[in-house]
């Protein structure tokens, strides 16, 4: 199953079997069916339930918390992720805040549904991976599954069972991908799970034995990491093991610490910029407890620039595969083949 | 008249779009301007429609298949039986058919050992102690072998003896034997060790009837030879263990030598009644192993090690076994290299070099090799094994003949003869009871019960043996019937 | 928009008795804060309601319990019309465990039930949106009364909740309360046009008032009421009004002479003088009291602990 249907089959049931879930956003309706198609006959199905709005995200995010507080489950999909600096204040200083502030006398479940990521040439504007900054905001939890987890459950298990304000990250390269899931886990990668609420993807190239490097990343970054390790592999037998969370915050460090504790060689990568981005925070918990004292911690992301729209200029901005290979061939010294 | 439709590039920034609904059959009449199918990208969903052109339409793809986008998605044509050519048809869906794959450093490992991968079976991913493994899987090698390499006890005073006494080797056979024995080595009754022959070695084993040829030098810390063997003149042999078994003749000028490296396994072993002819050479720095009844013919050669430039600028190095099951054949000037089974009962062809296995009942020929013919061994029948025997003892009588026998034919199966004054009979006879009175030399198929009553001499085909004590007669037709591969060795 | 004279219409002495008694609450109880401000007992910051008394009782005396409010950081005045909670008020800003919101949210972050207050100019628009739609699609019969000022309609999220409700018929009345002074910026240099067009361009119906008397803006906000609960669309009740304090506490760069002369229109001996000065004593002297009573159980009262 492809990820976008996944999204929609999950959305589908969400509004059939729930009255109170509401799902909003810019262009949803049919025949259009959303940007990425994610809502395709949604609007068509339930049309007291799904509508298209005007192109006003501050509106939209502040109106998601008078909604939940009034007793809806409202779901909001902003277009390109990089809109949300357009609804900052109401995230930041209202949706995020009231019930915390308000001393948990309400509570505001909303879902806000946003797509991020670039390598698809539409410029600086329109390709951005702005979970780091979105994570700086306390009470909002980030949820941004890979294509080996299953994207329509987890959003089905945040809609009706999770009331914190969710930010649920849908990579754009991810939609057109078949799941990782069974039968379709390439032939060179086995797969395991955590036992979390938003489970943790572990994969490996050698059967979990003895990996010589760790790789630590989330979301659409799984396009990248599945080549690698079969390119690894195949090239110079590079044991790798990789860990795919599928909530950025709260981190799941649990899920992630004995792997950590067991590795002498770690590599974090984001499509986010490296400068004050997601790896760093998790290394700095990691290692004021201790776990990654004497071993090589490596982090790889964008560099500090705007993404540009040029292939080529995409490319060297944003982390491609050869820097990565390159990287990891650097710290392990790999040449010896 | 014919127009091809695809997905453009400019619309999409996908590389695929799924074909969500084909509105027609293939082969059915499309009017102008109508829909004729519909796709579907992450950023928009299309219908196309035929334009302003009519004809039947045929699809290169089924609903709900991902295509590439610029590949054919169908053909509007005014050819009703329009053939969809293979190469037409796409589909994303088609993934590898490949059943395995190799890593880099598996590969290199295959090159330099130049194994053949077709006979591996192999599936998934193959990694390079995947490799390893089969070859350590492939070698003949038992763990018990795994010994130490053997060389010359140059302690030995007898050896150091040997080794550099020029005068020892001039001397008398029986003054050489008595030598050996009294220094702990076994040599069997009736054998000779001709002049200028010396054997040396750590541990030396000669059964009876064994004749070691002139001048030939025997260097090899373990050596055992059974009976009835013979050794040619001018022989030069050296390894770490010699076996030769029973019967098994090596002729002149025959080389042996361990360039490669002495290893544990560096012996040369042959079974009985195995021919090493004229001017053969046999490296066996690894181990060369004949099993019964081989022969290596005249100039032939057997190597089991190969190298010489160097691994860094990719050459290869290669050392293994080569082994020859029983009743397999080496042509005259035919070459084996190394990491070889020949498999029983098959012929190199002269001349050839045989670079991979050879399978059982095969004749190979060429450079390098190749199989010429396959199941050359055939099971006769009993009626045909009879005819053919019959033909040969034919023959055997006109050879008798030659030789100064006179000969009075009693039927197809008998004749008699003779020379000297001395009358013999001689028959073949698919049962002994149908023997009424004794008969000299009889050849039956099988073994039966009191066989001594009914024959003097008895060669028995399916047993491969012979009872009795042969007269002259009796090994003439040993000999005779040896040379057409029909052996016949002492029975009980 | 309509702009009507306003008709001061017959209101009950019984009722006006009341709106005198939640003006003077109100006002005592901002006076109050101010000086114990002063006298450094409070943390932080407030913004008094002084002056804009008339326009709290004038609007929010005419909505039901169980309608819901989002106000501003300007909010001790609509909170106190509406939950009349004092005590729990002062606790709340002396960060007390019996505080509205525990000590959490303070002055301008107050939330009990269905009262809202954030601190971010324009910012509760977009929440009362969202109540507004909730409420419709669970075809209840509550209106949201948004309350806003002048300074707010420099913020765009609050055009988009305006294009947004207009367009989707939301039961939200905002209440634009124009006291001239955004912080420290006339409104001059702050807001070009006016206030009412940009309602007529969403759309929207209005109506625009200039006074302090309570009798004149009861009738108007009744109305509006009326307009937003039966009609389940958008109304913008425009008071254009005056502060008496400062913005915050003690950034008050008005000329004083400005000041005493909008002192004179004050709304609440206007309608002082209507009243038995018998009645005026009384209520006076219980509003006094209980205040004084409160906040001295709330200086006593357990501090907030809980995170």
């Amino acid at each position: 199953m492809k990820f976008v249907n996944s999204l929609n089959k999950a959305l589908d049931k969400l509004l059939r079997e729930n009255s109170e879930v509401v799902l909003y956003g810019e262009d949803l309706s049919d025949p259009y069916g959303g940007a990425f198609k994610v809502t395709k006959g949604l609007s068509t199905e339930f049309p007291g339930q799904v509508f298209s709005t005007p192109i006003s995200e501050a509106a939209l995010i502040g109106m998601s918390a008078g909604m939940s507080i009034g007793g809806l489950k409202p779901i909001l999909e902003i277009m390109f992720g990089d809109f949300v600096a357009l609804g900052i204040d109401q995230l930041l200083n209202h949706l995020t805040k009231f019930r915390w502030m308000y001393n948990d006398l309400i509570k505001t479940p909303v879902l806000i549904r946003a797509t991020m990521g670039g390598r698809r040439g539409y410029g600086p504007t329109h390709s951005q991976s702005l979970e780091p900054l979105l994570a700086s905001i306390p009470q909002l939890k980030i949820i941004a599954p890979s294509d080996y987890h299953n994207p329509g459950e987890l959003l089905e298990y945040a809609v009706l069972e999770d009331d914190a304000v969710k930010i649920f990250i849908e990579y754009k390269l991810l939609y057109p991908r078949e799941l990782r899931l069974k039968d379709k886990i390439p032939d060179s990668i086995e797969v395991l799970y955590s036992s979390s609420n938003y489970p943790t993807a572990y994969l490996s190239n050698c059967f979990f034995e003895s990996p010589e490097i760790l790789l630590i990343s989330f979301g659409g970054n799984s396009i990248i990491i599945e080549e690698l390790m079969d390119e690894l592999l195949m090239e110079y037998e590079l044991n790798t093991e990789v860990i795919l969370p599928s909530v950025i915050k709260p981190f799941p460090y649990n899920d992630i610490a004995e792997k950590v504790n067991n590795s002498s060689c770690i590599l974090f990568i984001e499509e986010s910029p490296v400068t004050y981005g997601w790896a760093s925070e998790i290394i700095a918990c990691l290692a004021e407890n201790g776990l990654i004292a004497g071993k090589e911690v490596h982090r790889v992301g964008a560099m500090d620039l705007p993404i540009p729209s040029s292939m080529g200029l995409e490319n060297k901005v944003l982390p491609s595969k050869s820097l990565i290979k390159s990287k990891i061939k650097k710290i392990l010294n790999l040449e010896r083949l | 008249m014919e127009k091809f439709f695809w997905i453009p590039f400019e619309d999409v920034n996908d590389e695929e779009a799924t074909i969500t609904q084909l509105l027609y059959e293939s082969g059915d009449y499309v009017e102008k301007n109508s829909i004729i199918y519909s796709y579907e990208t992450t950023k928009t969903a299309v219908d196309v429609e035929s334009g302003e052109i009519e004809g039947y339409i045929f699809y290169f793809i089924d609903e709900g298949q991902a295509a590439k986008i610029g590949a054919n998605i169908c053909v509007i044509t005014s050819d009703k039986d329009y053939k969809i050519q293979t190469q037409e048809i796409q589909s994303l869906d088609s993934g590898k058919n490949q059943d395995y794959r190799l890593t880099a450093k598996a590969k290199l490992l295959i090159e330099e050992k130049k194994i053949d991968v077709k006979k591996l079976n192999l599936k998934g991913i193959i990694r390079e102690k995947d490799i390893n493994n089969f070859i350590k899987s492939k070698s003949t090698i038992t763990k018990s072998d795994k010994e130490k390499i053997k060389y010359l006890d140059r302690g030995d005073t007898f050896i150091e003896f040997l080794l550099n006494d020029d005068n020892f080797r001039q001397l008398s056979s029986e003054e050489k034997i008595r030598k050996y024995r009294d220094n702990g080595h076994t040599i069997g009754e009736n054998v000779t060790i001709m002049d200028g022959a010396v054997i040396i070695g750590n541990t030396i084993t000669i059964e009876d009837n064994v004749q070691i040829g002139t001048n030939t030098y025997i260097e090899v810390p373990e050596i055992v030879i059974r009976k009835n063997v013979s050794i040619g003149s001018n022989c030069d042999i050296v390894a770490s263990q010699i076996n030769i078994g029973e019967f098994s003749r090596i002729l002149n000028n025959v080389l042996v030598d361990i360039a490669g490296g002495r290893y544990f396994d560096s012996n040369f072993v042959c079974g009985r009644d195995c021919l090493i002819a004229s001017d053969v050479f046999i490296n066996a720095c690894r181990e060369v192993r004949l099993g019964d009844h081989v022969s290596l013919s005249h100039r032939s050669i057997v190597f089991t090690h190969s190298f010489w430039q160097s691994v860094l600028e990719g050459y290869s190095a290669n050392f293994g076994p080569v082994k020859f099951e029983d009743n397999s054949q080496l042509g005259s000037g035919a070459q084996v290299l190394p990491n070889i089974t020949v498999g029983e009962g098959s012929v190199i062809m002269s001349n050839s070099l045989v670079t991979s296995p050879v399978a059982k009942h095969v004749l190979v020929g060429g450079v390098p090799a190749k199989i010429i013919r396959k199941d050359i061994k055939k099971s006769l029948s009993i009626g045909q094994k009879l005819r053919i025997i019959q033909r040969v003892f034919d023959e055997f009588a006109d050879y008798l003949h030659t030789d100064g026998y006179s000969i009075d034919k009693l039927g197809d199966l008998e004749i008699e003869t003779t020379k000297d004054s001395v009358r013999r009979n001689i028959l073949i006879v698919d049962s002994l009871k149908k023997l009424s009175i004794k008969k000299d030399i009889v050849i039956v198929f099988k073994k039966e019960k009191n066989i001594n009553e009914k024959a003097t001499e008895v060669f028995i085909v399916d047993d491969k043996s012979y009872l009795g004590n042969l007269s002259e007669l009796g090994r003439m037709l040993l000999g005779f019937f040896r040379r057409r591969g029909i052996l016949f060795y002492p029975g009980e | 928009m309509t702009t009507q004279k306003n008709k001061t219409q017959d209101i009950p002495l019984s009722i006006l008795r009341e709106y005198f008694e939640k003006m003077y609450l109100i006002r005592q109880f901002e006076s109050r804060l101010l000086r114990l401000f002063s006298e450094g007992k409070l943390f932080g910051t407030t913004h008094t309601y002084i002056g804009q008394e008339p326009n709290a009782v004038g609007v929010i005396s005419h909505l039901k319990p169980d309608d819901i409010i989002v106000s501003n950081h300007r909010c001790h005045g609509h909170y106190l019309v509406f939950k009349n909670k004092s005590y729990e008020l002062i606790c709340e800003l002396m960060g007390k465990e019996d505080g509205i919101n525990a000590g959490r949210g303070g002055s301008q972050h107050l939330c009990d039930g269905n009262f809202f207050s954030n601190g971010v100019q324009g910012g509760g628009i977009p929440l009362a949106c969202g109540l507004a739609f909730a409420e419709k699609y669970k075809k209840s019969d509550k209106i949201i009364a948004a309350f806003i000022g002048d300074g707010t309609f420099g913020q765009g999220v609050i055009y988009e909740g305006f294009n947004i409700a207009s367009l989707w018929e939301l039961p939200i009345l905002i209440v634009v309360e124009n006291n001239r002074y955004a912080q420290s910026t006339k409104i001059e240099h702050n807001l070009a046009g006016s206030i009412s067009v940009r309602f007529d361009a969403f759309g929207i119906k209005s109506n625009e008032l200039s006074t302090f008397d309570v009798r004149e803006i009861s009738p108007a906000a009744k109305e509006a009421v009326k307009f937003v609960r039966e009609f389940k669309k958008p109304y913008g009740l425009i008071l254009n009004t005056y502060r008496f304090a400062s913005h915050s506490t003690s950034d008050d760069g008005r000329a004083p002479e400005e000041i005493e002369l909008w002192k004179q229109k004050d709304g609440i001996p206007l309608i002082e003088k209507e009243l038995d000065a018998a009645e005026i004593k009384r209520i006076k002297k219980f509003v006094d009291e209980r205040l004084k009573r409160e906040v001295k159980r709330a200086q006593e009262a357990a501090d907030a602990t809980g995170i």
